[in-house]
């Protein structure tokens, strides 16, 4: 009988470890990471316009359709 | 002696016919005062649609048992005390010219198992079909045809992302038709917006391997728990939350999103649609009636240069221009042009401006105010929490990459692990990228994309983990396609690092 893989209590193989979010391995990577964050904030404005359309107010959930 | 009614089996032909100059000639005018103008809206277009696919010919089956149609009877019609028939007629639409003897022949060349002529020709010449249902006043039942061409003449693209195959059993041929299931509601057992749920279930049910609900199952569902009016049946259309429970009742679950802005109702439209969703449409006309339509394609022409000079890429959702929508007041595949409608001096609304097949004539102007979107249960991460990574991913590769000259884009849409594994085989990934995509990296069933790219094609991807919330970080792999420059593997490696994603090249 061949040992099963992943029982409760086994753990999962892991990412490697080079993907693990961790500090920059490099000037280079760290500069990318700044780019990326400066870029999370400039973009702000437009995420959090964009998720104001998941927030649904009970007149939009009554909205009646019935055109024929 | 009493009649022996319903003792004997009904009897069916097959009849071929050549398409006539007008569509409607074929349907009998009702009985009486009839209260709308005859012929109905559905037929002319139906008729002006198949004419633009290039019909010349249509066979019909005269005794047609229609899943849908027969469920209606069961739930309404079968107590009316008009004898309503529990059969329809169907009309199959052919691109070729041939006639009752050219039929005959290729179905006597079936005999003995060989002879595939009859079986091509049909195939290659075939349009889809059209489920003639015998209510008077409301006759067009399931309708699926094929969709105009892909490419427009000016050379925009048309996208019909939530169009899928039905298979068609006609004599003894088995036809394949690619579109999506349309029918005019019936205002007995379904009005507009179970029209376009039904066919927003058509799209995206089969993908789940779940059983399609027939109108009559989505009205009894939606009226179960939430009764906006007095009465079910005959159905007085429906709210956005019996919208929601016919949608969980059928195995799926509901998005629902506000309409804000033009750009972000792009967004969701172009990343719902291609990726094989079909989203329901709630829309207000001019004159402030409610109405829903079921969105299947979108058309797209080039996007649209950044807005704001702070930003360095531009969302290829600009380039939405038309999104094509089942319209039961209309027909299939109908062209519904997006603008910004001014309604109030601050308030810009996004408008549908729904046009007839192939000309300028306007149908009509809409207001649209939300969109539903029946998805599988395991996509819980939404478009809007894809494209907030994306749009950051998008910016930091537009500043990196200052070359592309602010050309870098952003898509979003869902894949199967399967399908994206299988797409990956023409990336151009090295065997081990390859080897680590196909077999070292575990998906979930639906994977959220998000891709990067110029116009000429990707940069990488962002795989992401649909089953996850927005709580925790969901990305799984950042994936190198064919034109990231050489050499920037190493900037895509520092994306991946701080995703805590793999990388794959």
């Amino acid at each position: 009988m061949t040992k099963r893989q992943n029982t409760a209590g086994e753990k999962a193989k892991t990412v490697p470890e080079e993907s693990k979010p961790q500090t920059p391995r490099s000037a280079e990577e760290a500069k990318v990471w700044e780019i990326l964050e400066q870029a999370r904030q400039k973009v702000k404005p437009i995420v959090k316009k964009e998720k104001e359309a998941e927030v649904l107010t009970s007149d939009l959930l009554n909205l009646r359709m019935k055109a024929h | 002696m009493l009649d022996a009614r319903g003792h004997d089996y009904p009897a069916q032909e097959i009849i071929v016919l050549p398409f006539p100059p007008n569509l409607s000639e074929l349907f009998p005018t009702p009985r009486g005062l009839v209260e709308t103008d005859w012929p109905p809206t559905q037929i002319t277009y139906l008729g002006a649609y198949v004419t633009h696919l290039g019909c010349k010919t249509l066979v019909v089956e005269t005794h047609y048992v229609d899943r849908d149609y027969i469920s209606d009877v069961a739930l309404f019609y079968s107590r009316s005390l008009r004898a309503y028939p529990n059969f329809c007629q169907r009309v199959h639409f052919f691109r070729e010219v041939f006639d009752q003897t050219r039929w005959r022949t290729m179905t006597d060349e079936l005999n003995g198992g060989g002879n595939r002529t009859g079986q091509e020709f049909l195939q290659g010449t075939y349009l889809g079909f059209s489920v003639v249902r015998p209510l008077p006043g409301s006759p067009i039942g399931r309708t699926v045809l094929k969709t105009v061409a892909r490419r427009t003449q000016s050379g925009d693209l048309r996208e019909f992302g939530a169009v899928r195959e039905y298979l068609v059993h006609l004599g003894g041929f088995e036809l394949a038709v690619d579109g999506l299931a349309f029918q005019q509601q019936d205002q007995g057992v379904s009005a507009c917006a179970t029209t376009a749920l039904w066919s927003a279930m058509h799209a995206v049910a089969r993908k789940e391997a779940l059983a399609i609900p027939t109108p009559a199952d989505i009205t009894q569902a939606a009226s179960r728990y939430v009764l906006a009016s007095g009465r079910s049946l005959p159905s007085e259309g429906l709210n956005i939350q019996q919208i929601c429970e016919a949608t969980r009742a059928a195995g799926l679950e509901p998005l629902v999103m506000r309409s804000l802005s033009l750009e972000q109702d792009r967004a969701q439209l172009l990343s719902y649609v291609t990726s094989g969703f079909a989203p329901v449409l709630a829309i207000q006309t001019m004159q402030g009636m409610g109405h829903a339509v079921c969105a299947v394609g979108v058309k797209l022409g080039t996007p649209q240069p950044q807005s704001d000079p702070e930003l360095h890429f531009r969302d290829n959702a600009s380039a939405v221009s038309v999104v094509y929508i089942h319209d039961d007041r209309l027909g299939p595949y109908a062209s519904a042009d997006l603008y910004g409608y001014t309604q109030a001096p601050n308030r810009i609304r996004t408008a549908l401006r729904i046009r007839w097949p192939r000309t300028d004539n306007e149908m009509e102007h809409a207001i649209l105010d939300a969109i539903i979107v029946p998805v599988p249960a395991k996509v819980r991460l939404t478009v809007t929490r894809m494209r907030e990574l994306g749009l950051a991913l998008a910016e930091t590769t537009g500043e990196i990459f200052s070359q592309f000259n602010r050309t870098v884009g952003l898509n979003t849409r869902y894949f199967k692990g399967i399908d994206y594994r299988r797409l990956s085989l023409d990336f151009g990934l090295s065997d081990d990228g390859l080897y680590t995509l196909l077999c070292e990296l575990a998906l979930s069933r639906y994977v959220g994309v998000v891709e990067i790219s110029v116009p000429d094609g990707p940069l990488f991807d962002v795989l992401l983990d649909a089953t996850e919330t927005r709580a925790n970080p969901a990305a799984l792999a950042c994936i190198r396609r064919r034109l990231l420059p050489s050499g920037a593997e190493r900037e895509l490696g520092a994306i991946a690092n701080r995703l805590g994603a793999r990388l794959i090249v």
